[in-house]
């Protein structure tokens, strides 16, 4: 079980998971837990032939019942596939499944905040290769999305409105929009190639999206991850994080539950193709982000590359 | 708390407790917009939930 610490300094919650040090570590391809089962060979967490989306409580859950919960997403049972390639079916197929997660998770009362995300590549930390993305159940309200929850008075509304109305009025950061979703390299951005999905309509989640717009989530997503990975002729490392409204509000209660804007934020680490972006000094220790990109410059690059790649 | 909604089942009911064991199947008729949802409890007690896509028309995936 893991312990809830509360950081004086930072205003911050420190979740310690011991039990999660001891976790598979990027084991080769025959020993790959998320694979199916095949017969005659050793049982994986999918004790299956053959699957289409999985998920499952996490065997090293930094979160559980009765304190939030940690499950795996497992998106194909293609070992070498990733999200940007698995077929465009299946992919919209996980915005239905990200959509029933957040429904049956937030609705627990121990869950304050359902956040979806992927890890992609080394260099953010993943421990295996096999295509999955997890979900933590947060049994408080995370820093991040509560200071979009700040951002909303300071902006006097829905903040993601707000500035998706700013961005198609300049229109220099846009890098891909469909009928449901535009994405952009964010005026502000922390990381060089940054970007954010976001829903053209105010919809706090994915629970309130029409079919049509989980499409074409699902497609302005598959279409910003295969530029990424056209940008530099590589797999692109990236964390992709769902942002959605709270469950349970935290601060505010049931007001704040109504608010929040369902977009998808994109850390990427690279900053070049072979140099990664570090959290040193004024980042760490100050908390404030030193970039050496432009966004608008990197826009143009992104752009350059989601059309290539399409 | 809980103020999102939950999404409805077609049918069935996602109220039902998860059932079987290992690869054992349970609760066959829930569904979640075009996915058939299966529930199973894996030996260690820990949930595991399969997702299918109603129409298997060959989109290319297992």
């Amino acid at each position: 079980m893991s312990e809830l610490r509360f950081n004086e300094l930072r205003g911050e919650e420190v979740v310690y998971a011991i039990h999660r040090q001891e976790r598979t570590f990027l084991p080769d391809r025959e020993h790959c837990p998320l694979c199916p089962t095949h017969p005659g060979g050793p049982t994986t967490e999918i004790p299956f032939p053959a699957f289409e989306i999985a998920v499952f409580e996490n065997r090293f859950p930094a979160f559980q019942a009765p304190n939030g919960a940690a499950e795996v997403v497992v998106y194909t049972d293609r070992h070498n596939d990733s999200f940007s390639t698995l077929a465009p079916q299946r992919a919209e197929d996980l915005m239905w499944v990200w959509r029933h997660r957040y429904a049956e998770l937030g609705a627990r009362e121990d869950i304050e905040y359902v956040f979806i995300f992927e890890n992609r590549g080394v260099e953010v930390g993943v421990t295996l290769h096999h295509p999955h993305g997890q979900i933590y159940g947060f049994p408080f309200l995370p820093p991040i999305p509560a200071l979009e929850l700040v951002a909303d008075e300071r902006l006097g509304g829905c903040a993601p409105c707000t500035l998706l109305r700013r961005e198609l009025t300049d229109g220099e950061r846009i890098v891909y929009q469909n009928d449901s979703v535009v994405v952009f390299v964010p005026r502000a951005a922390r990381w060089a190639y940054e970007a954010h999905v976001v829903m053209r309509e105010h919809r706090p989640s994915l629970c309130d999206c029409e079919a049509e717009e989980l499409a074409g989530l699902a497609g302005a997503l598959q279409s910003l991850a295969r530029g990424y990975d056209a940008l530099f002729d590589r797999q692109f490392p990236y964390v992709m994080a769902v942002h959605q409204a709270p469950t349970s509000g935290g601060p505010g209660g049931a007001a704040a539950a109504a608010r929040g804007h369902l977009h998808v934020e994109f850390y990427p680490p690279l900053r070049t193709a072979e140099k990664l972006k570090y959290l040193a000094g004024s980042e760490q220790g100050a908390g404030t982000f030193i970039s050496d990109t432009l966004p608008e410059e990197s826009a143009a690059k992104l752009r350059e590359a989601i059309a290539r790649a399409a | 708390m809980a103020a999102r909604s939950a999404e409805p089942p077609s049918s069935g009911g996602s109220d039902n407790p998860p059932s079987g064991s290992g690869g054992g199947h349970a609760q066959p008729h829930e569904h979640v917009g075009p996915l058939t949802i299966e529930r199973h409890v894996k030996d260690d007690g820990r949930a595991l939930i399969l997702y299918a896509h109603e129409q298997r028309d060959g989109d290319g995936q297992a």
